[in-house]
C-alpha cells in the first residue's frame, strides 16, 4: 500500500483524535504524581479506545474471506486497509498513554512486546510496499509475480533438458554409475547436471555456482571452447539461449530476493496479531476483575 | 525483458505458449508466505495458550497483575484475594474516578495496628490508603511516594492568610533543601570532650598501663534495632575516670594492713555534688572507725597543704579534725580539681571561689541530644549505612571539642543520595507522613517491626537517667 491522498481523511481524523487525547492528558493527567497509569479513569478510557482501533485493524483479514462480506453495502477493502494503517497507528497513543509508558508485569509486559513487534513490522510492511515496487519496476525489465517462479523454472527446466538433449543426444534412462555417466558424459552435459540444473527450480541452492553475470559469461566462455561439435552454428545457438536462461534466473533470484522482504514482514504480523488478540483478551479480562 | 528475451524465437514473445511456461492455476497453490503465516499464527497462539494454561495450574496469579507487588506483600505471599476481595472493581473507574480496587477496610485487615496518624488529619480524613499508597508500581515500599505528592504542598507553602511560613519550600531533596535546621542551632551537651584524642589511631593509656584502641562503637553502641546509637553512658567512660579518694602515701600501707584500702579506692557515685559529699564522709568514718589510729599517725605527720597551715597539734590529733581535713581534700580533688567533675561537666559558678566559702560547686547539667534531625528517620542497621565507615559520616577524628557538631550535613548526605548515586533521594526516604510528632526521629524499619509487635518503637530515650546525666 503506497500512502496517497486517498489516505488524508484518516490521517486527519486519526491526528486529531491524537491530539485531543495529548490535550485532555496535558490538562488533568499529567499533574498525577504517580504518572500515568493503566487503572485510572483517563488510563482506562485510553485503553478502551487502543483496543477498539485494534479490533478494527484485526477485522481486515476476515473481510478478506468472502463468507464473512455478508453485506455489499459495507465499505470497500481498499477503505478497511487504510483504516487498519492509520487506527492501528493511532492505537499506539492510547496504548501509550494505557501503559504509561511501562512495561509492568508479566503479562503487561509480555503483551507491550508483542504488540510492539506488531506496530513495527507493520510500519515496516508499508516502508517496504512504498519502496519496493516501485524499484522493482525500475530494476527489472521482466518481473515474474512471485506465484509463477515454480512454473517459469519448471519451463525452463524442460526447455533446457530438450537443448542439451538435441545437442549431446539423449541422457542415458539408466546408470549403473553416476561416477561413470558423469565421466562418460561430454564437458556440456557435465556442465548442465552438475552446475546449471540445480539453479533451475523454485528455491536457488545457496552455493550456486553461477551466483554472478561474470560467472555465468566466463563458464559459458569455456564451453565453447570446449566444445568441438560439427554444427557450431548449432551449437553456438544452443549455448547462447542456456546463457540467457541462466542469466534470467540470476535476474529471479534477485527478484525473489525482494519478493522476501516485500512479503516476508507479512507472516510475523499477522501471527502476533493473531497472539495480541489472546493476550489482549486475557489482561482485560484479569484487569478489570482485579 | 532482456535483450536475449527479446530475440526472434523465444517462447516469451509468443502468446500461443503462454500456458506452456505460465501456471494458470497458481492461485490453487500455497505459497511459502502463506504456509508460514499460518505455521506463526499457529504457534503464537498456541505459546500463548500453553503458557496462561501452565499459569493458571501454577496458580501464579501475579503474573496477571500490572506491576509487581511491593517486598513486603511479596514476601510475606499475599494472594490477590486478600486484598482485592470485590469483583471487577475496577471497571467502576471508568464512569467514577473515584473507585478504588481495593478498599481501606482490606488494608486494615493487616495493618490496623499501626493506626496511621496522617501529617495533615484534616486533608486525610476521607483519603483512602490507596490513594497514596499504590501498589503494582514496581517500588519495593509501599510507602515510598512520589515527591510530587509532598511538594505539591511544600515547594510553595503559603499560610491561611496567604503570608509565607517560617518553613523553607522545598522541591527536591538534591535542589532547594534547606539546611539541616539542628544543625543550624549547635550542639548544647555542654559537656567537655576531645573526640581526635580518644580516637587517635595509636590508642589510649588506660589507668592499667595498657594501650586501648577505640572504637566508636565502644562509647556509642547501636540500639537494639541497630538503627540509632546509644547515647553514651558514664560506665562506659568509669573504666578510665573513676571517681576516687585521692589516698596520702603516708596512709596507704596501713590501709592496706587494714584492708581499707579498697573503700577509698572503690569509685564514687556518678551523682549530685550532695550526694557525692555524703558518699565521701561515709567512707571516711568508716575508716576511722576501723583504723582510729590513723588519726594519730596524720597528725604526726607535717602540714603540707595550705589549708592545715592553721591546724595545731592539739587540734589535729582530734577525729573531727581528721574527718574535716580528708574531706576538704577530697572535695577539692573531686569538685575542684581538673580531674574531677572539670574534667567533662562546665561549671556555672566560680567553683574555687565556692569551695573556699564552704560552698559545693555547681555544673551545668548535660543535655545530650538522643536523636537529632528529628523530623526525619534514619537508619544506621539499613542500607548502604550499615558497610560505611564511620569517618565517612562523622569527623570525629578531627574534633577538639565537645560543641562540634559531628552529625553530618545536607551536602555529605547528598554524597550518595543524589540521581545517578547509590541511594535514594525521594522525600520519603527520610520523612515519614504517618509519624505522630512524640514518635518523629524513630528508626523507620524498626519501627515498623516493633509497632506489629505492639513493642515500643527502637529509639533511644531522649535523655539519659539523672545518674549518668550529672554528676
Amino acid at each position: 500500500m503506497i500512502v496517497r491522498h486517498t489516505h488524508w481523511g484518516w490521517i486527519a481524523f486519526c491526528t486529531v483524535a491524537a491530539l485531543i487525547c495529548v490535550a485532555v492528558w496535558w490538562m488533568g493527567p499529567r499533574h498525577n504524581p504517580e504518572g500515568i497509569t493503566g487503572g485510572s479513569t483517563f488510563g482506562l478510557w485510553c485503553g478502551v479506545l487502543g483496543s477498539l482501533c485494534m479490533i478494527f485493524a484485526g477485522i481486515l483479514p476476515l473481510l478478506r474471506r468472502r463468507a464473512v462480506v455478508l453485506n455489499s453495502r459495507l465499505p470497500p477493502r481498499e477503505w478497511w486497509l487504510r483504516g487498519h494503517l492509520w487506527l492501528g497507528l493511532l492505537s499506539v497513543v492510547f496504548i501509550g498513554f494505557h501503559s504509561g509508558f511501562r512495561l509492568g508485569g508479566a503479562l503487561v509486559a509480555a503483551l507491550t512486546i508483542v504488540y510492539l513487534i506488531v506496530i513495527v513490522s507493520g510500519i515496516l510492511g508499508l516502508v517496504v510496499q512504498s519502496i519496493l515496487p516501485h524499484r522493482m519496476t525500475v530494476s527489472f525489465h521482466q518481473e515474474i509475480p512471485p506465484g509463477q517462479v515454480e512454473a517459469v523454472c519448471t519451463a525452463w527446466r524442460k526447455e533446457c533438458d530438450a537443448l542439451v538433449d538435441e545437442l549431446c543426444g539423449p541422457r542415458p534412462a539408466f546408470a549403473a554409475n553416476v561416477h561413470e555417466e558423469r565421466s562418460n558424459s561430454d564437458p556440456l552435459r557435465r556442465f548442465y547436471e552438475e552446475q546449471m540444473r540445480p539453479g533451475l527450480r523454485e528455491m536457488l541452492p545457496i552455493r550456486w555456482p553461477l551466483r554472478s553475470e561474470k560467472r555465468i559469461r566466463q563458464a559459458f566462455e569455456q564451453l565453447r571452447s570446449q566444445i568441438s561439435s560439427p554444427d557450431r552454428s548449432k551449437a553456438a545457438s544452443i549455448l547462447g539461449r542456456l546463457e540467457t536462461v541462466c542469466l534470467e534466473r540470476l535476474d529471479l533470484a534477485r527478484q525473489q530476493s525482494r519478493f522476501f522482504w516485500l512479503h516476508g514482514w507479512l507472516p510475523i504480523h499477522i501471527g502476533l496479531s493473531a497472539a495480541l488478540l489472546v493476550l489482549g483478551i486475557v489482561h482485560v479480562f484479569t484487569a478489570l476483575m482485579y | 525483458m532482456l535483450p536475449e528475451m527479446q530475440q526472434p524465437g523465444t517462447p516469451y514473445l509468443r502468446p500461443d505458449r503462454f500456458a506452456a511456461w505460465y501456471a494458470l492455476d497458481y492461485f490453487r497453490k500455497t505459497s511459502w508466505r502463506q504456509r508460514w503465516k499460518w505455521w506463526l499464527t499457529g504457534l503464537a497462539v498456541g505459546a500463548c495458550f500453553v503458557w496462561l494454561v501452565a499459569v493458571l495450574l501454577r496458580g501464579d496469579e501475579v503474573v496477571f497483575a500490572s506491576g509487581p507487588v511491593t517486598l513486603a506483600h511479596s514476601k510475606e505471599h499475599v494472594a490477590c484475594r486478600q486484598c482485592h476481595t470485590g469483583w471487577f472493581r475496577p471497571a467502576a473507574r471508568l464512569l467514577f474516578p473515584e473507585a478504588r480496587s481495593v478498599h481501606d477496610a482490606d488494608c486494615l485487615v493487616c495493618h490496623q495496628a499501626q493506626a496511621p496518624s496522617p501529617h495533615h488529619v484534616a486533608g486525610a480524613e476521607d483519603v483512602a490508603c490507596a490513594v497514596c499508597h499504590r501498589e503494582h508500581r514496581g517500588q519495593s515500599l509501599l510507602t515510598q511516594m512520589p515527591d510530587g505528592r509532598c511538594t505539591v504542598c511544600h515547594a510553595d507553602l503559603k499560610r491561611n492568610d496567604g503570608r509565607p511560613t517560617s518553613c523553607a519550600n522545598v522541591s527536591s531533596f538534591v535542589g532547594d533543601h534547606p539546611p539541616f535546621r539542628d544543625l543550624q542551632a549547635g550542639d548544647s551537651s555542654r559537656l567537655r570532650f576531645n573526640h581526635e584524642v580518644h580516637c587517635d589511631p595509636s590508642g589510649v593509656l588506660t589507668p592499667a598501663g595498657t594501650i586501648q584502641h577505640l572504637k566508636c562503637d565502644f562509647c556509642h553502641p547501636a540500639t537494639s534495632g541497630g538503627c540509632y546509637l546509644a547515647l553514651p553512658r558514664y560506665q562506659t567512660c568509669q573504666e578510665c575516670h573513676p571517681i576516687t579518694i585521692p589516698i596520702p602515701e603516708t596512709l596507704h600501707k596501713s590501709l592496706q594492713d587494714k584492708n581499707l584500702t579498697l573503700l577509698l579506692q572503690q569509685p564514687l557515685p556518678h551523682d549530685e555534688p550532695d550526694k557525692v559529699r555524703s558518699e565521701l564522709r561515709r567512707r571516711l568514718t568508716r575508716v576511722l572507725d576501723e583504723m582510729p589510729e590513723i588519726v594519730r599517725l596524720w597528725a604526726s605527720d607535717p602540714p603540707v597543704s595550705p589549708f592545715r597551715a592553721t591546724e595545731t597539734l592539739s587540734s589535729r590529733q582530734q577525729p573531727e579534725a581528721w574527718l574535716e581535713s580528708q574531706m576538704r581534700q577530697a572535695e577539692y580533688h573531686l569538685f575542684v580539681g581538673g580531674g574531677g567533675c572539670r574534667l567533662c561537666h562546665v561549671p556555672v559558678t566560680d567553683v574555687t571561689a565556692e569551695y573556699v566559702r564552704g560552698v559545693l560547686p555547681r555544673y551545668a547539667p548535660t543535655n545530650l541530644k538522643a536523636v537529632w534531625l528529628p523530623i526525619s528517620t534514619f537508619s544506621h542497621a539499613a542500607g548502604g549505612h550499615r558497610e560505611q565507615d564511620c569517618s565517612a559520616c562523622h569527623p570525629a577524628a578531627k574534633s577538639r571539642q565537645a560543641d562540634d557538631v559531628l552529625i553530618p550535613n545536607l551536602d555529605s548526605c547528598r554524597t550518595c543520595h543524589r540521581p545517578g548515586g547509590t541511594a535514594r533521594y525521594d522525600c520519603a526516604e527520610c520523612h515519614r507522613y504517618h509519624q505522630a510528632v512524640e514518635r518523629r526521629g524513630t528508626c523507620k524499619a524498626s519501627a515498623i517491626r516493633q509497632s506489629d509487635k505492639g513493642a515500643t518503637p527502637d529509639v533511644p530515650s531522649a535523655q539519659p537517667s539523672r545518674a549518668e546525666a550529672r554528676p
